[in-house]
């Protein structure tokens, strides 16, 4: 496979839905190990789209444990179609992005999620977890739906300090 | 008798502006009622709203505020200010996201359609992302204050339609008030 590469905002295929994956083969397997080279050797990465590297097909990589805060995680996700079946609470959270460059910004999503996906090896898997590796999860199925974190900003950096007076 | 200055203080960043500017307010006895201190490419910029203690002359406030903020070799501007406003809505109701690629005139073209309609910004902050190889890349996010009157849908749709003309892309959430 040749050299993958991040896509950065505003390229169009950022924009694009993804396609299931319909069979794991050899082809699907160099595109994961592709982006997890992409990802362990970007600073602070700790999850990838198949998109960001160019490629529309519905795979995620999430590794939470490669950020040196602790938090609660399940090591190394490989998720092929991943499909959150359930959510509730809310986390806001600053996000960051590789086809985001210099930028982070204020998102909130889904405290606790359930997914169900297919893991590398053609498993159906189902995945319960919240905090920081369910807005990872959530942030990378975004990607596969056309949406960057930019599109879900709720609110501006300086936030804290500007509670709503009415 | 209005007791409150406006300052704005900017200069090339180095370290310790931030000591510098609030060492002068504390010996001048000034509080810092709001503010907004931040890196602007090389430049630390410094807006501050300041009051004073009460029966100041206010006269002789400025001029020393000016005097000891220049030997800083800071640009700085001091005013009175009416700050009868200060109850005024400062958080937003909604957030627009604005990217895409770098040229003159999104800021402008999007400011005008929010001022037509009467839609107030509370907060903007711009940045231009990513390595110019792969062509530079605008990115804008407003805190806006809609007027009640106003319909959301057509708000929403005509920033499309705008976005569509300035080839950016823009989405509108509703700002998140929730406590984290």
């Amino acid at each position: 496979m040749p050299q993958l590469n991040i896509i950065t905002i505003p390229n169009p295929i950022l924009k694009q839905k993804s396609l299931p994956v319909k069979e794991i083969n050899k082809d699907v397997r160099e595109l994961i190990s592709g982006m997890r080279e992409i990802m362990l050797s970007s600073s602070h990465c700790v999850g990838i789209a198949a998109v960001q590297v160019g490629v529309l097909v519905r795979i995620v990589l999430a590794d939470v444990s490669l950020n040196p805060k602790p938090h609660h995680n399940n090591g190394f996700l490989v998720m092929i179609n991943p499909e959150i079946t359930y959510s509730s609470g809310k986390l806001k959270s600053r996000e960051g992005c590789l086809s985001v460059p210099d930028f982070t910004g204020n998102v909130v999503r889904k405290n606790k999620i359930e997914v169900i996906y297919t893991d590398i090896d053609g498993k159906e898997q189902i995945l319960k977890t919240h905090g920081f590796e369910s807005i990872v999860i959530q942030h990378e199925i975004d990607h596969l739906d056309g949406f960057v974190f930019l599109d879900r900003v709720c609110s501006l950096k300086t936030d804290i300090f500007r509670r709503l007076e009415d | 008798m209005n007791n409150i200055l406006s300052l704005s203080a900017i200069g090339k960043d180095r370290t310790g502006i931030v000591c510098s500017v609030s060492k002068v307010l504390f010996e001048l006895g000034c509080n810092i009622e709001d503010s907004t201190m931040t890196l602007l490419g090389g430049q630390f910029a410094v807006i501050l709203l300041l009051s004073c203690p009460e029966n100041s002359d206010m006269a002789k406030i400025k001029s020393k505020l000016k005097s000891s903020l220049k030997n800083l070799d800071l640009a700085v501007s001091v005013n009175e200010v009416d700050n009868s406003g200060k109850d005024k809505k400062i958080c937003g109701d909604y957030v627009i996201a604005v990217y895409g690629a770098d040229k003159s005139g999104i800021v402008y073209n999007i400011s005008k359609y929010l001022a037509d309609n009467k839609i107030n910004i509370t907060d903007v902050q711009t940045k231009i992302s990513g390595k110019a190889k792969n062509g530079k890349v605008y990115i804008m996010l407003l805190e806006v204050v809609v007027p009640k009157s106003l319909n959301i849908e057509e708000f929403k749709h005509y920033l499309q339609h705008l976005a569509q003309e300035l080839n950016v892309e823009i989405f509108v959430n509703q700002a998140d008030t929730d406590s984290i």
